[in-house]
């Protein structure tokens, strides 16, 4: 496998429900960069196997990074301005 | 006072291997029993992890084929030459085996019949595995919602769950377009080409239909299609997608 | 806590080859996998810099043709991922850290540790000491071909003997500091030096 094309959202879902009790991949979230909004699945992510790296698709401010190692899980939130999830139906 | 009903925090469960179906030369399906399984939507996904003798572990992703109404987890896996875990599951792997799984898994690519439609779902290669929940779900709850599937596949040989989805499609209201990309056999009557621009127009709803539109497979399919789309004039908000990398699993 | 179930015939990855020359914990890839922080930069040689600084002094600059007049350097090394993949004998080419210095009239490195600045806005950290003595460049060939975009071209820098997530890609600036700082993964709960030989992968190892 020698090329890699971004991901999005939904391949964190996992990692990110690990965090959150509330399924994330239908979050809506602001780009503290631009002010775009969008719902997390559909963003492009990167970071392969070292983590996720959700960048904003219009201005491409990194919104959320996430990591998940021996010692636990890390996210770093400064590029988003806010997250909206709704509460299940 | 408002009350959210959190769902618990995904854990790692156990599966294990019920039943093994081959669907293509590549493609294997594990029919899996998952006790304490709380459900899904079609659409979602789950997590697989592997652990070896030696404690060694692996872990991907992988689209739930099942429908909800089927009440037990069907995963559909491609074998990819150089993989580590699909190698074990589309090849390996046998009745009575157990892995874990954690799930269900997004809330963001998922279709219920009640969402409506029409419903325009575009596959390519394993990326028709998440689409093939949706329409197994709509035909169990016995859905009159118009969908069609666009399904992208290298060769005839290759096109997973062919055989259902003609008889899903002889069942009314569904309509599925094959194209092939790498081959051209004789009396073919769907596409063989990439799927381009031309081919979103003619096959699906017009954007005054509003159709609900759920794109899968690799990037580089989802990004171009998902992009026509937009150029089409169907609205981005009503456009789906789910990405599985370069080579689709 | 319970033990997870044993997949059965379930073997993982091979390591393969020369066991001296794989660090813990590693295999063996013939490929070339690509990982990134983010979308392929799309990098206009006509602008492209590169630039040492000492804080935020500039210390030397080097236009594409600049750069590319400078003594060249062949490195055939071993590389290390931290997602356990290795890769040997790799060939690059491009200018040192030793030779950068030398064009900025330097005779060593003016301060202890180095934050690395790229497009795309990644980062990491090396000490300056791991850049010098022929230990690291900033390399413009691979396989000697002009380096692929995706594998961090115009130019990436290539500090073989730590994992390769400080190698960083699509490299612009270097710029030397006098205390740490820990860079884009390191921030994430990856180890701050990351020596494959100790297998220092994350914070803690």
């Amino acid at each position: 496998m020698d090329r890699q094309s971004p991901l999005d959202g939904n391949a964190a879902g996992g990692a990110l429900r690990e965090l959150f009790a509330l399924d994330v991949t239908a979050a809506e979230i602001i780009c503290d960069g631009c002010g775009a909004v969008a719902e997390i699945g559909a963003v492009p992510a990167y970071g392969g196997a070292m983590g996720a790296i959700v960048r904003c698709a219009h201005c491409d401010t990194v919104m959320l990074r996430l990591s998940h190692t021996p010692a636990g899980l890390w996210l770093d939130m400064r590029g988003t301005r806010r997250l909206f999830i709704a509460a299940p139906a | 006072m408002l009350e959210i009903k959190s769902p618990r925090r995904l854990q790692w469960m156990t599966a294990e291997v019920r039943e093994v179906v081959g669907e293509t030369p590549r493609v294997r399906s594990l029919v899996l029993e998952v006790p304490d399984w709380p459900g899904h939507r079609a659409g979602q996904h789950v997590d697989v992890r592997l652990t070896a003798e030696d404690g060694y572990q692996a872990q991907r992703s992988y689209s739930i084929a099942s429908a909800p109404a089927a009440g037990r987890v069907t995963l559909t896996v491609e074998r990819i030459a150089e993989g580590e875990v699909s190698p074990y599951l589309a090849g390996e792997a046998r009745p009575g085996d157990k892995f874990e799984l954690r799930g269900p898994i997004g809330g963001y690519f998922v279709w219920t019949p009640d969402l409506g439609g029409p419903l325009f779902l575009v596959a390519g290669g394993s990326g028709v595995v998440p689409l093939m929940a949706m329409l197994r779900q709509r035909a169990a709850a016995m859905s009159t919602v118009p969908a069609t599937l666009l399904y992208s596949s290298r060769t005839q040989a290759d096109i997973i769950y062919r055989a259902e989805l003609e008889r899903l499609a002889g069942q009314g209201g569904l309509t599925v377009v094959h194209t092939l990309t790498r081959e051209r056999p004789a009396g073919w009557r769907g596409f063989t080409r990439r799927i381009d621009r031309a081919m979103l127009e003619s096959v699906g709803y017009p954007p005054g239909a509003h159709p609900g539109i759920f794109v899968c497979g690799p990037t580089p399919l989802v990004e171009a299609a998902a992009r026509a789309l937009r150029d089409i004039g169907h609205e981005p908000h009503l456009i789906k997608t789910e990405r599985f990398g370069p080579t689709g699993s | 806590m319970s033990e997870p179930p044993i997949s059965r015939g379930f073997r993982g990855r091979k390591p393969g080859g020369p066991s001296s020359r794989i660090p813990p914990g590693q295999h063996l890839v013939s490929d070339f996998p690509v990982l990134s922080a983010g979308p392929t930069p799309e990098t206009h040689l006509k602008s492209w810099s590169l630039t040492l600084e000492d804080g935020d002094s500039p210390l030397g600059q080097w236009s594409w043709a600049e750069f590319n007049a400078l003594p060249q350097t062949e490195l055939a090394v071993d590389i290390h991922c931290v997602t356990t993949w290795s890769k040997l004998d790799t060939h690059w080419s491009g200018a040192t850290i030793d030779t950068l210095l030398d064009a900025a009239g330097l005779s060593e490195p003016p301060a202890t540790f180095v934050l690395v600045h790229c497009d795309g806005g990644y980062t990491t950290n090396v000490p300056a000491e791991d850049l010098v003595d022929g230990k690291a460049m900033v390399a413009t060939h691979y396989d000697g071909a002009p380096l692929d975009p995706e594998h961090g071209g115009p130019a990436r820098l290539l500090v073989p003997h730590l994992y390769f997530w400080k190698s960083a890609k699509w490299v612009r600036r270097l710029q030397f500091i006098d205390s740490e700082q820990p860079g884009f993964w390191e921030e994430l709960g990856y180890h701050i030096y990351g020596d494959p030989w100790r297998e220092q992968r994350y914070a803690g190892d």
